[in-house]
């Protein structure tokens, strides 16, 4: 019968195991977000709830302004322009070349400003508006860098106003600044990979120039051809570490059980070792206990004997002398044995660590009299 | 306040207890991991892992058992991808999962209806550290930027130590009075 604490100590151990199981069932629960063991508490609609709030912000400012083209407003389109420089601002930090960047950027910046049917740029007039009312000195700056880029952009270059333009733009930038640090990552992981192969003895030549090339492309802003460089490189390497492995089996194989398990055999003789060390004291111990055993039994069938001996020969004289000492010769030699071999058997039996027992033996070994010093 | 009656030094028995139970850990999950799919097989791993450790402190009951659980499990599991990384990342992650519990083991003296909670709050957070060392350690801009799933990964994990510690403990709540287990406490003796 349980005692009332650890029945409480019982339940709230059900409940903690209760608790984390639902956690653990909650957070490896795949089947509604395919995300497999990873995602399922931060979500993405928690992400977006910051997103949303900005785009509703937004979407009043297009009310004051009413200025709206293929569904796209001039705000959304401005939005996305701010998010290309973002997009730049980090690349930039991040060390990565942004000319292709910064083309683009240039390209969605003129779709913006651009010029109507009648060649004027509405832009222009929203752009002052929002300087004279911005009050954030960094966004003050950017609308102003934008005014210049209208004002210094040769009337050839100019483009239609197109927001859809702007958005596409923009997102393709949003797009290659994903795939460069994509492929920032892919990049160091292959090399990581091409030089953890190296360092097996895997040859890896073939995939070297693959990996250069992919750099380059990489440097150069090619980032299709430098993905597709990285791809052929892996399956490349790949392929060098399949033959290596191909080989080094084929080499394994080659010699025999001994030759090939040697570290293993070493391994596994000194663990058993370990292991029945102890093992083989409790038997020897036993072996040792049923052995004297034996031999305290043999001693006394012995004194019977020798009794027996004894009273056929001075008493109901049935054996003659040579006999009597012959037997008692041998009864002796027998004694004499057994009486060597008990001291060994015991001393093996006794715990060494035991020195209680150890002191009783040196107690029991005086002997019977023990002779005092007067003082 | 660092509780110093768990600075013992370490007998032959304890140290066999340890190598027995990270051997147990091995096989285990050298098994789970032929049979069930990767994420199955992190999550199941993790809880032997955090059941055989927390077994082993509630045996031992020293400094340093958990940790010596840790490096030794993972020497043996070496070459086996069950909690994520492979040989010396899997090292050092494990080693700080060992030390993270050591030290909320040596600080965190608790116990609510006998029930060790410095145990189990160590195992759970010892399991949470695991995939953030591992992560940190393989690429720390890729962990940036699966900055949310990691700490999902994280979560679970700390649910999955808290399972097996508890788990751990009421299994040795109920050995604790048989005759092998009072044998071996009173032989270090």
């Amino acid at each position: 019968m349980k005692n009332n604490n650890e029945q409480q100590m019982y339940q709230a151990c059900f409940i903690m195991i209760a608790l984390s199981l639902a956690g653990v069932l909650f957070l490896s629960h795949t089947s509604y977000h395919l995300t497999g063991i990873t995602g399922n508490v931060i979500l993405e609609e928690n992400i977006d709830k910051s997103s949303s709030l900005q785009l509703s912000k937004r979407n009043s400012l297009n009310q004051t302004f009413g200025i709206v083209l293929n569904n796209i407003t001039r705000e959304q389109a401005l939005h996305a322009l701010l998010q290309g420089e973002a997009d730049l601002e980090q690349m930039i930090n991040d060390n990565f070349s942004v000319l292709l960047i910064k083309d683009t950027l240039l390209l969605a910046k003129r779709s913006f400003i651009g010029v109507n049917i009648s060649g004027q740029s509405p832009a222009l007039k929203f752009i002052k508006l929002i300087i004279q009312q911005e009050k954030d000195s960094a966004q003050k700056k950017y609308f102003e860098s934008l005014l210049q880029t209208a004002e210094k952009t040769p009337v050839y270059e100019l483009r239609q106003l197109n927001y859809p333009d702007v958005l596409r733009l923009t997102q393709q930038i949003s797009l290659k600044k994903n795939q460069a640090y994509k492929l920032r990552d892919m990049l160091s992981l292959i090399d990581d990979k091409e030089k953890s192969y190296a360092v097996d003895s895997i040859n890896t030549s073939e995939a070297l120039p693959l990996i250069a090339e992919a750099k380059k492309a990489f440097a150069e802003e090619r980032y299709d051809d430098a993905e597709a460089k990285i791809d052929s490189a892996d399956i490349l390497l790949d392929k060098a570490s399949t033959e290596h492995t191909r080989v080094a089996e084929l080499l394994l194989f080659s010699k025999n059980f001994f030759q090939r398990n040697w570290l293993k055999l070493i391994a596994i003789l000194i663990i058993l070792l370990i292991l029945f060390y102890p093992l083989i004291k409790i038997i020897r111990n036993k072996y040792a206990q049923h052995k004297l055993d034996r031999l305290r039994a043999e001693v006394e069938s012995l004194s019977v004997l020798m009794k027996k001996t004894q009273q056929e020969y001075f008493i109901s004289k049935h054996i003659s002398e040579t006999t009597y000492h012959l037997r008692m010769e041998q009864y002796w030699r027998r004694l004499a044995r057994i009486k060597h071999a008990i001291p060994v058997l015991e001393a093996i039996i006794a715990d060494p660590k035991d020195t209680n027992a150890i002191s009783r033996k040196k107690q029991e070994q005086q002997g019977a009299l023990e002779v005092k010093i007067p003082k | 306040m660092i509780t110093i009656e768990s600075f013992k030094r370490f007998n032959l028995i304890d140290l066999l207890l340890i190598i027995l139970t990270a051997g147990l850990w091995f096989c285990l999950t050298s098994f789970i991991t032929h049979v069930a799919s990767p994420n199955m097989s992190y999550i199941f791993s993790l809880f032997i892992a955090a059941f055989l450790m927390s077994f082993t402190v509630n045996l031992v009951r020293k400094a340093g058992s958990a940790t010596l659980f840790y490096l030794i499990g993972g020497i043996f599991t070496y070459l086996i991808n069950d909690l994520g990384a492979l040989r010396s990342t899997k090292l050092i992650a494990l080693l700080f999962a060992g030390i993270v519990f050591e030290t909320i083991f040596l600080i965190l003296k608790l116990e609510l209806k006998n029930i060790p909670l410095d145990i189990i709050l160590g195992s759970a957070l010892s399991a949470a550290t695991i995939p953030i060392t591992t992560g940190l350690l393989l690429s720390s801009t890729v962990s940036y930027s699966w900055l949310f799933e990691l700490l999902n990964l994280s979560l679970l994990s700390f649910f999955i130590g808290v399972i097996g510690s508890v788990a751990s403990f009421i299994l040795w709540y109920n050995l604790r009075t048989t005759k092998i287990i009072m044998k071996y406490e009173y032989s270090r003796h």
